[in-house]
C-alpha cells in the first residue's frame, strides 16, 4: 500500500461520510404537514402617512452572561442611547452555548430566534460582545462592531442619511381578547425596488441576572436591560403588502401574547423594516405597552 | 471590484500573450481560443408582435481563452451582453469574466479550481453545463478534483456555487460520483465482448433558511437546509446490443417549482438499443416524478439547475417539425421513444443504384397519476409508478434519404405531431399537427450545390387572439439556398401561415466562410415561439430587422 493509496482512500472515507449526512429528513408534524408556526400575520390597509421621518438606527447587540466584556459594551450602548435619544433603539439578544448559558438559577434569556439570528448574522464561530446596526453589509458580508468603545461615527453613518421608509409603531393590552394589540405604520418616502418585511419583536427591561464581570467576578445582581423575549412575527419578518411605490402608507395590526414569565411593566415593541432578500433594516420603531 | 480588476488583468494578460504570439509558444505551452459575436435589430411590427429595439442594435458576444502547457490548463471567458438579444434574460445585461479556471491533469490525480462544467452519469443529479443559445449557463465555482487510483476506477468529487447571470447563488452544491469498469479493472475480462460499467453518484445542496409561509400564513414551512440525491447506473454492451440504466432519488426537496411540497423525487431512465452495418434500433423509457432540482429553491427561472432530466423526444432541425419542440417536464412525466434507420443496399429494386435510407421515429410523453394529498408544505400527492396520465405530446415521423444521381439528392419527412400546450404551462386542447418536407440539393457543379426546401403543415389549432398563439394554422414554406464554393452562401425563405392563423415570415441571408471564420447577415422576420435543446427551452419573442453572426477560432 503506497502513500497514494491511503490518501485516496481517507480523501474517499471523509467525502463519503460528509456526502451521506448531508441530507435532512424532516418528519411531518401531528396534522401531517412539515410547517411549525410562524409567528402573527395581519390584513395590510392603507393609511395616513407617517409624520415622524427620522431615520433611527437599530442596535443589535448580541450578548450573555457569561461574556465578561458585556458589560463594558452595556455602558457604552447605555450611553449612546442617551445621546441619540428617540434616534436609536437597542436590543440586547442573549445567544450561543458559551455565553449565553444561564449562570446558576438566574434565567435564562436566550431565545430561539435570537439563536437563528446568532448564527445567521456570525456563524458557528461568533465573539461576544458584538453589534449589528440595521444589519448592514459590507459587500456580501454584515458589518459587525465591537462595542466595547464608542462607535457613534458608525451610527451618524445611518442616522445622517434619509429615511427611505417612515415608521411609527403603537401597542396597548387589550383585556377583552387578553392579547397585547400592536399597529405599525409605514410609508415609502422613495421608490423601493425589492420585498420588505415587517418584523416585531418584544424586549424587556430591568431583569435582574447573575453576570460575569469584565474583572472576571460574577455580579448576582447585575441589571440586563432591552433584553430580546421574543418575537410576534416570524423571526424574518412577514411581507409587506404595498406596490413599492414613493408616498404609499400601510399599516397593519397584530395581536400577540405576551411570552411567559415577562413582565409587561417593563416590556417595549419593537419594530423594523427590513429587505426580504440582504436583510438590511430600512428603519425601526418602538413604543411601550398601555 | 478589486476581484474583478484582478480578473480583468488575468484576462488581458492572457488575450495579449495569446494574440502577440499567434496562438503558439507561451511558455512552452500554448493558446487556443473561440470569439462569437451576435448582433440584432428590430423595429416594430404589430402583425407579428414584434417590438422596436430601443437601443437600436443589441449584442452577444463572448470570448473564449485556453491556455495549455502540459498537464496544466487555464482558461476563461469574457462575455458581453449590450444588451441582451430578444429572449435572452435582461439580468445579463452587462459585460465581465463570467468563467475562468486552472486545472492540473495528471495521471491519477485531476483537479480543477474555479469555473467548470461536470456531469454524473445521465445528469439526473447533476449536470453543470452551458448552452449559449438557451442563455443558460449553471457553471459551478468551487472546486473539482477526479483521483484514478486503479486503471477502470474514477472517482469524482465537485463542490462550490452556481453561477446565476452575473452572480453566484447563495445555495452550496456538493457531489461525489464513482465509476466501475469491469473490462478494465478485471484482467480476464479485458478482450471480452461483454462491456460492462456500472456507477452511482450523491450530490447535496445546502441552503440557509428562509420564511415561506403555509397555505395558513401563521405557520411556515419547517425546510429541510441539506437536500441529497443519490443514482446508480448500468452501462452494458454485447457486441451490437447496449443496455443503459440509471435510477435517482432526491429526498424532501419543498421549492417553488414543486408548489413546496415534501414528496421525495425520483427518475428512471432506460435505453436499449441493436446495431449492425445498415441497421439499427433503440427504444427508451423513462419516468420523472419532483425532480426539479436547483441550488435555490425560490428560482423559476432558467439558472441554478443542479440536475438535468435526459430528453427523449427527437430534436428536429426542419422548421415546422421543430415549431412545437418538447420541453421536459422535471415535476412529472413519463414516456417511451422508438428510432429504427434501415438502409436499402444499393443495386436492389428500392435501393436503386445509391441505396436508400430510412429513418422511422415514434415517441409518446404523457403525465404521471397524481393523487392530490395537500398544497405546499404537505406531502404533496401520491403517484402510482406505472400509471400514465394525459397526453403530453407524441411525435411519429419517417424520413426517406435518396441520393438519385451524382447530382440530386432528395430527402422527404413525413411528421405527425400532438401537442398538449400544458407543457408550456397554458392550458388549450392539443395541437395535432401533419407535416410533410421535401429537400433537394442539386449539385450545379462540383462546387456550386442549389437547395430548395419545401415544408407544409396542416394543424387542427386555430389562432385565438385571447392566447396569441402565433404558431396556430396551417403553413406553407419554400426556401432556396446557393452555395458558391463552399465559402459563400445566399438563401432566401419564406414561411406563410395560409389558414387559421396569422404571419408571413420571409428572410435572405448571406454568409461568408474563410477558414475559421464565418461571418453572417439575414434580414427578415422571426415568429415567436420556442427553442428546446434536450429538452431545455428558452422563449423567442417576435422580431422584424437585421440579424448578424460573427465566429472565429484560433
Amino acid at each position: 500500500m503506497t502513500i497514494k493509496h491511503y490518501s485516496i482512500q481517507a480523501i474517499l472515507g471523509v467525502a463519503l461520510l460528509f456526502f451521506f449526512a448531508a441530507c435532512d429528513k424532516i418528519e411531518p408534524s401531528e396534522d401531517g404537514t412539515y410547517t411549525v408556526y410562524s409567528g402573527a400575520v395581519g390584513e395590510w390597509e392603507d393609511s395616513d402617512p407617517v409624520a415622524d421621518h427620522t431615520h433611527r438606527v437599530w442596535i443589535e447587540k448580541y450578548t450573555g452572561p457569561r461574556c465578561n466584556n458585556c458589560p463594558t459594551a452595556d455602558g457604552v450602548i447605555h450611553d449612546i442611547c442617551e445621546q441619540y435619544a428617540g434616534k436609536v433603539i437597542a436590543t440586547a439578544i442573549h445567544a450561543t452555548q458559551v455565553f449565553g448559558t444561564p449562570i446558576g438559577s438566574s434565567p435564562d434569556l436566550r431565545t430561539d430566534e435570537g439563536e437563528a439570528w446568532c448564527t445567521n448574522f456570525f456563524g458557528t464561530s461568533a465573539a461576544f460582545p458584538s453589534v449589528l446596526l440595521n444589519r448592514q453589509k459590507s459587500g456580501t458580508t454584515y458589518t459587525i462592531i465591537n462595542p466595547t468603545s464608542p462607535f457613534t461615527s458608525d451610527i451618524d453613518a445611518i442616522a445622517n442619511e434619509e429615511a427611505a421608509v417612515a415608521m411609527n409603531v403603537s401597542s396597548y393590552f387589550d383585556s377583552q381578547v387578553g392579547k397585547i394589540s400592536i399597529t405599525t405604520s409605514v410609508e415609502l418616502l422613495e421608490d423601493i425596488a425589492d420585498d420588505m418585511t415587517l418584523t416585531v419583536l418584544f424586549i424587556e427591561d430591568s431583569i435582574v441576572a447573575t453576570q460575569k464581570m469584565p474583572n472576571g467576578t460574577e455580579n448576582a445582581n447585575y441589571i440586563h436591560n432591552h433584553v430580546l423575549r421574543g418575537l410576534v412575527t416570524d423571526k424574518w419578518g412577514f411581507d409587506i403588502d404595498c406596490d413599492k411605490k414613493q408616498g404609499t402608507a400601510r399599516k397593519v395590526t397584530l395581536r400577540a401574547e405576551l411570552p411567559e414569565g415577562v413582565n409587561i411593566d417593563n416590556c417595549q415593541v419593537v419594530a423594523f423594516v427590513s429587505d426580504k432578500s440582504s436583510r438590511t433594516i430600512y428603519n425601526v420603531a418602538t413604543c411601550p405597552i398601555l | 471590484m478589486i476581484n474583478n480588476i484582478k480578473r480583468v488583468a488575468l484576462a488581458g494578460a492572457i488575450l495579449f500573450a495569446g494574440f502577440s504570439a499567434n496562438a503558439q509558444g507561451i511558455l512552452g505551452g500554448h493558446v487556443t481560443g473561440n470569439i462569437q459575436i451576435d448582433g440584432q435589430t428590430s423595429r416594430r411590427d404589430s402583425i407579428i408582435g414584434a417590438n422596436a429595439v430601443e437601443e437600436g442594435l443589441l449584442l452577444n458576444a463572448r470570448a473564449d481563452v485556453l491556455y495549455t502547457n502540459g498537464n496544466f490548463s487555464a482558461g476563461i471567458r469574457f462575455e458581453a451582453y449590450q444588451n441582451p438579444l430578444p429572449g435572452f434574460n435582461a439580468k445579463y445585461k452587462g459585460q465581465g469574466i463570467a468563467n475562468y479556471f486552472a486545472s492540473y491533469n495528471g495521471s491519477w490525480l485531476s483537479v480543477t479550481a474555479g469555473t467548470f462544467y461536470e456531469q454524473f452519469g445521465n445528469g439526473m443529479i447533476l449536470r453543470a453545463y452551458e448552452d449559449r443559445y438557451l442563455g443558460m449557463d449553471n457553471a459551478i465555482l468551487g472546486f473539482k478534483v477526479a483521483v484514478r487510483p486503479v486503471n477502470g476506477l474514477t472517482v469524482k468529487g465537485v463542490f462550490g456555487k452556481q453561477r446565476y447571470y452575473w452572480e453566484w447563488g447563495d445555495g452550496l452544491v456538493r457531489g461525489v460520483d464513482a465509476e466501475l469498469n469491469f473490462n478494465s479493472i478485471i484482467k480476464s475480462f479485458a478482450e471480452s465482448k461483454t462491456r460492462i460499467t456500472i456507477g452511482g453518484g450523491f450530490v447535496s445542496k445546502y441552503e440557509k433558511d428562509e420564511t415561506i409561509l403555509a397555505d395558513n400564513p401563521e405557520y411556515k414551512l419547517n425546510l429541510p437546509h441539506n437536500i441529497g440525491a443519490g443514482s446508480v447506473r448500468l452501462d452494458l454492451s454485447h457486441g451490437g446490443f447496449n443496455l443503459q440504466a440509471e435510477y435517482a432519488h432526491k429526498g424532501q426537496d419543498p421549492n417553488v417549482l414543486n408548489n413546496y411540497i415534501y414528496r421525495e423525487g425520483q427518475a428512471l431512465f432506460i435505453s436499449a438499443g441493436y446495431s449492425q452495418r445498415g441497421f439499427s434500433a433503440n427504444i427508451q423509457a423513462k419516468r420523472v416524478d419532483n425532480m426539479c432540482f436547483k441550488s435555490v429553491r425560490s428560482e423559476t427561472g432558467e439558472m441554478l439547475y443542479i440536475n438535468y432530466i435526459p430528453s427523449i423526444t427527437k430534436q428536429h432541425t426542419y422548421a415546422f417539425l421543430s415549431m412545437y419542440p418538447y420541453a421536459t417536464q422535471a415535476t412529472g412525466e413519463m414516456g417511451l421513444q422508438g428510432d429504427v434507420m434501415y438502409k436499402i443496399k444499393k443495386g436492389t429494386v428500392l435501393g436503386g443504384k445509391y441505396g436508400t435510407d430510412l429513418h422511422l421515429n415514434g415517441s409518446v410523453i404523457t403525465g404521471i397519476e397524481t393523487n392530490h394529498l395537500g398544497g405546499r408544505g404537505t406531502e404533496g400527492y401520491s403517484s402510482s409508478f406505472f400509471k400514465p396520465v394525459g397526453l403530453y405530446y407524441t411525435d411519429v415521423n419517417f424520413e426517406l434519404n435518396k441520393k438519385i444521381s451524382q447530382k440530386i439528392k432528395l430527402a422527404v419527412t413525413y411528421g405527425f405531431i400532438r401537442f398538449n400546450p400544458v407543457v408550456e404551462g397554458h392550458a388549450g386542447k392539443i395541437h395535432t399537427n401533419n407535416v410533410v418536407v421535401a429537400d433537394l440539393t442539386y449539385k450545379v457543379t462540383p462546387k456550386h450545390v442549389l437547395r430548395f426546401e419545401a415544408e407544409w403543415m396542416g394543424s387542427n389549432s386555430v389562432y385565438d387572439k385571447a392566447v396569441d398563439d402565433k404558431r396556430c394554422g396551417d403553413w406553407l414554406m419554400g426556401l432556396i439556398e446557393y452555395n458558391f464554393t463552399s465559402k459563400l452562401f445566399v438563401s432566401v425563405s419564406d414561411q406563410w401561415c395560409y389558414k387559421d392563423g396569422i404571419g408571413n415570415y420571409y428572410n435572405i441571408s448571406l454568409g461568408y466562410t474563410h477558414k475559421a471564420t464565418r461571418i453572417q447577415v439575414g434580414y427578415g422576420k422571426q415568429r415567436e415561439g420556442i427553442i428546446c435543446i434536450g429538452g431545455v427551452c428558452r422563449q423567442v419573442p417576435a422580431a422584424n430587422g437585421l440579424t448578424f453572426s460573427l465566429s472565429t477560432s484560433f
